[in-house]
Formats: structure tokens, C-alpha cells, sequence
């Protein structure tokens, strides 16, 4: 054994005390740093990010952007003198109208930037509502066991087999087609993905030693749950959510495609799509640019969410 | 150092206690796992007591049930498929019979216990001075400022050099022996009256090893808990230990103050198990290693009779039939061996075949 004299505090001499005071709590910094050379040293989670931030200024700041913006209340003026447009480029297109108009003389930038907005507003509230969903859901199921998880594992796996388009039309059927129903029915069907990665990660996490640590020392149920093993999923569920968001965006647009989402006069991507596939023929342009936009959005987030994932994913490391 | 003694006696349990009952004690205690490839009988009828002030050393081999016993005794055993029976009494008080809140607040309050593995003790998204922390906050006896001046305090007392910097440092910041530190000063957070240490020294290196035993015997004398210090290690054993009890099969086999047992082991296991040390066995003349013969035995179908007579070199027809009593010296030296020399009868209720009461 060692000598007797010799206390814990002993080896204060072969560790770094001398560590300055100011240097407390770097490991936030250097964790952040960390990560952010991660994600610059991959150059399609670069690219997805830039792009994703662009669309993100776009769409905050398009009642800057938009050179033929809505009146303050919200309404289109249309001028049917200068309807169809075409883009400054083409003969007969003017600066005023950048990218064109539509068939009722609305500049087609404008409306592709306030319907990046409202593509935002579907992408992430739906996101919420499925997160929030999912990740109690997955949590409880994982941690509980026995019929509870039995419970919830059906119902995830019934809510699998409900096509979402049919589901959507009968849901918004009874309510009416708008904007928050259309959040609404994609939110509540799109929490299957987290309930069942949480609830796998938590089987795991649940039989950690430091889970049973927790208890030992007299921590509840919900404590655990909360503190223990939540903060250990989060950077699955933030894989997941950048993801969902690029595809409940198009689900959003799918749907609003279809007459079940965004009714018109509002200046949606998905809508505009929808009446711009008429006048394919005449005016590529009126189809064409909100399609470029949503996909650009959607090809960003994603880009990005998949690096996220590399760079979360401890094996990506090795 | 010596500020943070108690100024108050924990109050959760005392109204009820009985004073004259031992701190923490096992009674007969049976854990059966029920599996699909058969009961795994993991503890079996397991009778001891710890005192205030003491190290009891419980020694013996992987699946032996020394975990299990000490995770029963804080009610952490998953049950199901875990099935406890016989009585675990903190002052008096049975474990098995109390509510949740009792129980939640027996766990880090009174009982505290540090697990084997440090490296997988603490949880990896959180700082290392927030579950400090979290463990004094719990049980509401410290908050705030308070709280944070005390995890320092606590981290200082288990040997972590500059322990105010390193509070809001990540477990992955830490190597084994100061994440083992920090669950030691986690499990002394709020001055329980037992420590359970299982295996607490096995993965640290012998010199972090030292620092630690010493400091639980440090503590030990400073605040008067009771240890339970599981390990397979003998050097510990008698660095430490003031009772040893040796388990087998699930069962406690021999126990003794730490001189009687070492001098004078009875039960052939216990022998087996001394022969086997490298220093011991040199000393004591011995050209070779004696190894036990034979593997531990199944838990799902341990032998009849003694659980040992299969390996044991002294076996005999009696030893295949029935398990033997407990026998008593008048040291207080116990073994469940027929051929225990000199000891004479126990008292009664060690002839129904297994346990006793002291």
C-alpha cells in the first residue's frame, strides 16, 4: 500500500492545477468549435447549410425582397394588363417583374418569397407537434415496458398503415381545408419515426449504469426520464427533425397540391405549383420558379441533416 | 475538511427506529431470477449484519451474488423478473415492505453506493459538478450556492485537484479513477449512514486503488458510517476489512473478523481461495498455485446439498445430501462446513438448514 502520509490530494501534482481560473467551462467552446470544424470539413453539410440559411433570409426578409410585395392586409394586387409575364430575360419581360407573372399579372419573385415562408411555417410546426408527439411517446414506451409499450407499439404500428393522403383528405374533409389543419393532420401523422427511435434508444439507455446510479442515489421515474436519459437522445432527435422537416415540406406542398392545404389567394409554393402546372405550355415560368424554390429549400435542409447526422454519429469519427 | 460533518442526524426513518437493531441487515435473504432458460437463484438465503462504524468485506467469485445482495439492499433489483424474498432491515426497518418515497428516500440519503464501473457511472451529457450537484439538491437538504460550495468541497475531500475549475468539466474530461472519485463523492454526497462499494477499486490502478480504500476508511472514522466493501481482491480484504464475509453460490459460506478468518479459514472454499494468492501461498511454502478444481457452479440448477461439494477435496457422502448448518465459534467465526473442527453446535435455528440470527 502506499505511504501511509500520502493523501488523496497528493497527486494535485501530476494533474494540470495549475489550469487558470478564467479557463472554467472552455469545454462548451471547444465542444462548439468541435463541431463547427466538423461541419465545415464536410462540404455538402457546407453547401446544405448555406443553402438553407439563403432560403431562411429569403423567406424572413421577403417583404424586403419582394419588389412587387402584397398591401400591408395581406392582398394581391393583380394587374391582368401585364398578366403572363415572362421573366426579364425573355423578350417582352421587364425589370419590375424579375421572374414574371402569373395569369393575373402578380410578380412571381414576390409570391415564391412569401410562399418560402409559409413552406417554413409547414416544415417546422408540423415538426413540433410530431416531436413532441413522438419523443414522449418513444420515452415512455422505452422506459415503462411491459403494456404500455405494448399499447404505444400498436398504435405506431396502426398509424403506419394509414396512408397519409387518405387520412389527410378525410381529416380536412370534416374540418375545412387552411393552413392550420393542414399543420394539424401532417403533425399527427408524422410521429411514428420518433417514437420509434426513441424508444429503442431508451431501451438501452435504461440499462446504462449510470441510469441505475441515478436511482441508487433516489432519483424518480420522471427524473430520470427527464434528466437521465432525454438529454442522451437529443442528437438523434435532431437528426431526425432537420430530415422531417425537408420532407414534411413537401408533404405540405403534396397536400396543398391536391386542394387540401392553402386555398388561394395566399401566395403558396405548392398551390402556385398547382395552378402553374395548367399553364405549363404557355408560361414554363409560373410552375417552374416556386418548383426551383421548394426544392432548393428542401435539397438545403436535407443536405445539411444528413451531414448533421455524419457528424453526431460517433462511428463517422473513426 | 472536517466542516461538512453532519449537524443534523438524517430524521427520514429515526421516529420509528428500533435503536437497538444493527444499521443494515439481511435476513435470509433469497433473489431468484426467473429467466427463460430456468430460475437463476442468484442469492440464497443470505443472513448477515453490518454495524455503524464497521467494513464488511463480502468476497467470492463472479456470480457468487455479492452484486445482487447489494443492489437488493437499496431495492434495486428489476423485479420482475427478479423475485426477493426473506427481509432486508435498515435500523429495523424492512427495505422490502417500504413505499416508494421511503425507499427513494433511503437511496442517497441514508444508503449510498458506488458501482464497478466509472466509466459508464456517469451520465455523459451532463457536467460532472451538475450530478454532484443533483445528488445534494435531491434530498433537499442543500440548495443553490450552498450546493455548488459543497460539490466543491466534496470533490476537494476525494482527492480532485482544483475541483472549483473542473466542476463544470464532462465526464469524458475525466480519466477512470477521477470519474471513480466523483462517484464516491456522489454516493458520500449526503452523508448516508451505509456505503456500498461494489467493486468500487476493480478498475482503478493500485496506486488510485490506495487513495481510494484510504479514503473510505478515512471517512469511515470520521463520520461512523458502515461499509460494505464488495470485492474479489484479498490484499484489499485485509487492507481494509474488519469482518469478512465469504460468499458462494449465493450463500455466505464463512464469516469472521478478518484475523480469525485469514489465520484460520475453516471452510474448504475459503482455503481454496487463500491458497490461490501468489503472496500467501509462497509464504506459507507452497512450490505451486493451488486453483480451485472445477468451474462455479450453474445458478439456474445449483447442486443439492452443499453448493461447493462438488469442487470441494474434502467432500463427503453427507455434503451431496444436506446443506450444512451454520456453526458457530465463540469468536463469532461462522462457517457452513460439516468439517469445521473444533466449532461446536449453533444455535437452533441454523439446524432448519440454513441462516441464523445473531
Amino acid at each position: 500500500m502506499s505511504d501511509p502520509q500520502s493523501t488523496p490530494d497528493d497527486s494535485s501534482e501530476s494533474t494540470p492545477s495549475e489550469l487558470p481560473a478564467d479557463q472554467t467551462g472552455t469545454g462548451y467552446l471547444e465542444r462548439a468549435q468541435g463541431a463547427l470544424s466538423a461541419l465545415t470539413e464536410s462540404r455538402m453539410a457546407m453547401l446544405g447549410l448555406v443553402i438553407t440559411f439563403a432560403m431562411l433570409i429569403l423567406a424572413l426578409g421577403a417583404p424586403i425582397f419582394a419588389p412587387n410585395p402584397p398591401t400591408p392586409d395581406g392582398n394581391w394586387a393583380g394587374n391582368l394588363e401585364n398578366n403572363f409575364q415572362p421573366p426579364f430575360w425573355e423578350q417582352g419581360g421587364t425589370l419590375e417583374y424579375p421572374l414574371g407573372t402569373d395569369q393575373q399579372g402578380r410578380g412571381i419573385l414576390s409570391r415564391s418569397l412569401y410562399g418560402l415562408r409559409l413552406a417554413l411555417i409547414q416544415g417546422t410546426v408540423p415538426v413540433l407537434i410530431a416531436g413532441i408527439i413522438g419523443v414522449t411517446l418513444g420515452l415512455v414506451s422505452g422506459f415503462f415496458g411491459g403494456w404500455v409499450d405494448v399499447v404505444i407499439s400498436r398504435v405506431v404500428d396502426t398509424v403506419m398503415s394509414i396512408p397519409l393522403t387518405l387520412f389527410a383528405i378525410a381529416v380536412i374533409a370534416v374540418l375545412g381545408a387552411n393552413l392550420f389543419n393542414l399543420v394539424l393532420v401532417i403533425g399527427i401523422t408524422q410521429w411514428v419515426p420518433y417514437t420509434r427511435t426513441i424508444r429503442g434508444q431508451t431501451l438501452s439507455i435504461k440499462n446504462e449504469e449510470f441510469i441505475e446510479a441515478q436511482r441508487a442515489s433516489g432519483a424518480s421515474n420522471s427524473w430520470i426520464l427527464r434528466h437521465g436519459i432525454f438529454p442522451n437522445t437529443t442528437s438523434s432527435i435532431l437528426v431526425i427533425a432537420t430530415l422531417n422537416i425537408a420532407q414534411v415540406m413537401v408533404i405540405a406542398a403534396g397536400l396543398t397540391f391536391l386542394g387540401l392545404g392553402v386555398s388561394p389567394p395566399r401566395a403558396d409554393l405548392g398551390l402556385m405549383l398547382a395552378t402553374g402546372r395548367n399553364y405549363l405550355t404557355t408560361a414554363w415560368w409560373y410552375g417552374f420558379f416556386p418548383g426551383l424554390f421548394l426544392m432548393l429549400f428542401v435539397l438545403g435542409i436535407n443536405l445539411f441533416g444528413d451531414g448533421l447526422r455524419d457528424i453526431l454519429d460517433p462511428k463517422y469519427l473513426e | 475538511m472536517t466542516a461538512n460533518t453532519p449537524s443534523t442526524t438524517h430524521t427520514s426513518l429515526t421516529e420509528s427506529d428500533d435503536t437497538n437493531a444493527p444499521l443494515l441487515e439481511y435476513d435470509t435473504l433469497d433473489v431468484t431470477f426467473e429467466t427463460q432458460r430456468g430460475d437463476v437463484k442468484a442469492v440464497n438465503g443470505v443472513s448477515f449484519a453490518l454495524e455503524a462504524g464497521e467494513i464488511l468485506c463480502l468476497v467470492g467469485e463472479s456470480g457468487s451474488g455479492k452484486s445482487v445482495t447489494a443492489q437488493s439492499s437499496l431495492n434495486l433489483v428489476p423485479q420482475p423478473p427478479g423475485v426477493i424474498e426473506g427481509e432486508i432491515r435498515y435500523r429495523g426497518k424492512d427495505i422490502r415492505t417500504a413505499s416508494k418515497n421511503e425507499i427513494r428516500s433511503i437511496r442517497g440519503n441514508d444508503i449510498g453506493i458506488i458501482f464497478q464501473d466509472p466509466i459508464s457511472s456517469l451520465n455523459p451529457v451532463h457536467t460532472v459538478g451538475g450530478q454532484v450537484i443533483e445528488a445534494l439538491t435531491s434530498h433537499d437538504r442543500w440548495s443553490g450556492a450552498e450546493a455548488r460550495e459543497r460539490a466543491v468541497e466534496l470533490m476537494e475531500k476525494v482527492g480532485i485537484p482544483d475541483a472549483s475549475a473542473r466542476l463544470d468539466d464532462y465526464p469524458f474530461e475525466f480519466s477512470g479513477g477521477m470519474r471513480q472519485r466523483v462517484m464516491i463523492a456522489i454516493a458520500l454526497a449526503n452523508e448516508p449512514d451505509v456505503l456500498i462499494a461494489d467493486e468500487a477499486t476493480t478498475a482503478l490502478d493500485v496506486t488510485i486503488e490506495a487513495q481510494v480504500l484510504k479514503l473510505i476508511t478515512e471517512l469511515r472514522d470520521e463520520t461512523g458510517m458502515g461499509v460494505i466493501f464488495i470485492t474479489h481482491d484479498f490484499g484489499v480484504v485485509a487492507e481494509i476489512a474488519d469482518r469478512v464475509a465469504v460468499m458462494y453460490g449465493g450463500n455466505i459460506v464463512e464469516r469472521g473478523e478478518v484475523f480469525s478468518l485469514f489465520e484460520n479459514p475453516k471452510h474448504p472454499y475459503t482455503q481454496g481461495l487463500l491458497g490461490s494468492i501468489p503472496g500467501t501461498a509462497v509464504q506459507a511454502g507452497a512450490d505451486h498455485l493451488q486453483a480451485i478444481e472445477g468451474e462455479p457452479p450453474e445458478m439456474t440448477d445449483l447442486p443439492t446439498g452443499c453448493t461447493f461439494h462438488p469442487r470441494c477435496p474434502k467432500a463427503m457422502e453427507h455434503c451431496r445430501e444436506e446443506m450444512p448448518p451454520n456453526y458457530v465459534d465463540s469468536d463469532d467465526h461462522q462457517v457452513r462446513c460439516y468439517l469445521h473442527d473444533d466449532l461446536p453446535e449453533a444455535d437452533d435455528s441454523a439446524t432448519r438448514g440454513r441462516g441464523e440470527r445473531e
